[in-house]
């Protein structure tokens, strides 16, 4: 493949999924901008830094060195303002298992529904397969 | 002489592990996903392969974005489902195979994949989820692993992730690694993740049937075709998180061209994902 053909295919990659509206790419880009905020997520599968987070939820935010806005959607639960700065869904989704909140639950939010909309919408894909 | 005696491919979403951990595969949400279920665990019953190669993606449990490898393979003795926030899963832990794992990574370097070695390693649900699925009861019980197993691990995780051609060679490598091992081994193959979902963004809870029909015809059919497929279309017809379906394409590499579906289950949706799963022979 010559050099030319590589970078376009790269760049078509990137080009479609920037095309998809509320689609955050996590790419390198992404997961560069803000490291932090997904660290913190990690460190939360084990169970004492889940007690320490949920003791003192901005404490343990500013131990991760989380930026003040980052922090604040940490502990609004702004799950789409966590994945709009950089959040990771799979490590982000580990505050929700702390709160015994369901994907679903974040799915609505970050669709602006109330989750039985939302149960709605997932649920309308039933007729949209035919077979 | 080892051989691969059949693939399956399936969803491994992680609410399907816990209606199965908290006994709901009988409720009117799950039934139908679970009847669909039972014919693919007879399937993998009169199998009875001796080791599951189980390819999958970290989603964060031995994964962080510190290192991401590409392609990786456990070596362990035991591999224990771990806890990625909500605690391990209440499942017995999956005995391993290291001779076939330390075989399996020297034929797939000698053939140029440059795969991470795992000697020790959790698994998560993208692992624990399809084999409760496969090898435990009608309601996922199970007591102990009818198989040894091996965990392949794709990245799936953080972009650019290997495209779909490369991971359909993987599945060539993997074939010809089998083959080559002297000790008689029925060994399965299993491609998890997908189909159609998104979970992060505006967009989530996109799916698209249509898009998973045409993969499960072309996984018999033309599965070429699905490797030419570019990672972007596979996020524009299947979501961000839907482009796992590449370790369909590596489970679908180690197979011969021409293979036998001998089933298939498409339910939407578990969850936010459109499940779909599919039993392959070679033809």
């Amino acid at each position: 493949m010559a050099d030319d053909d590589i970078s376009a295919k790269i760049e078509y990659d990137k080009a479609t999924a920037r095309s998809l509206q509320g689609t955050y790419l996590f790419d390198g880009m992404r997961s560069r901008k803000n490291f932090a905020l997904n660290k913190m997520c990690m460190s939360l599968i084990k169970p004492e830094n889940r007690a320490a987070f949920a003791a003192d939820e901005t404490a343990y935010c500013c131990k991760y060195g989380l930026d003040e806005n980052t922090t604040s959607l940490v502990t609004a639960r702004d799950w789409i303002g966590m994945i709009r700065s950089g959040g990771n869904i799979y490590y982000v989704f580990k505050i929700a298992a702390i709160d015994h909140v369901s994907m679903q639950h974040i799915g609505a939010q970050q669709n602006s529904m109330t989750l039985e909309e939302f149960r709605a919408k997932l649920n309308s894909h039933k007729e949209l397969d035919h077979g | 002489m080892a051989e691969i005696i059949g693939a399956v491919t399936t969803s491994h979403v992680p609410s399907i592990g816990i209606a199965i951990d908290q006994g709901l595969t009988q409720d009117p949400y799950w039934k139908p996903l679970f009847d669909g279920y039972l014919p693919a665990k007879d399937f993998v019953k009169k199998l009875a392969p001796d080791v599951t190669i189980v390819v999958y993606n970290d989603h964060g449990l031995e994964v962080f974005l510190d290192r991401v490898p590409t392609f990786g393979v456990g070596a362990a003795e035991e591999y224990r489902s771990g806890d990625e926030g909500w605690g391990p899963r209440p499942i017995p832990s999956f005995k391993g195979d290291p001779d076939l794992s330390w075989h399996l990574i020297e034929h797939l370097v000698a053939q140029e994949f440059d795969v991470t070695m795992y000697q020790e390693m959790g698994v998560d649900h993208g692992f624990s989820v399809p084999m409760s699925i496969m090898f435990g009861g009608p309601a996922g019980e199970i007591e102990e692993w009818p198989t040894k197993v091996i965990p392949v691990t794709v990245n799936a995780i953080q972009f650019p992730l290997p495209q779909p051609a490369r991971c359909f060679k993987l599945g060539q490598a993997i074939r010809k690694a089998i083959d080559a091992y002297p000790k008689d081994t029925r060994v399965l193959i299993m491609g998890t993740g997908g189909m159609s979902h998104q979970l992060q963004g505006e967009r989530s809870g996109f799916m698209q049937p249509s898009f998973d029909r045409m993969f499960l015809k072309n996984m018999i059919a033309d599965p070429i075709a699905l490797t030419q497929i570019p990672l972007g279309e596979y996020m524009k017809g299947a979501g961000h998180e839907g482009a796992e379906l590449i370790m369909w394409l590596v489970a679908r590499g180690a197979l011969n061209s021409n293979i036998r579906e001998v089933y298939q289950h498409y339910h939407v949706s578990a969850s936010l994902t459109a499940a779909g799963l599919g039993c392959y022979v070679n033809a």
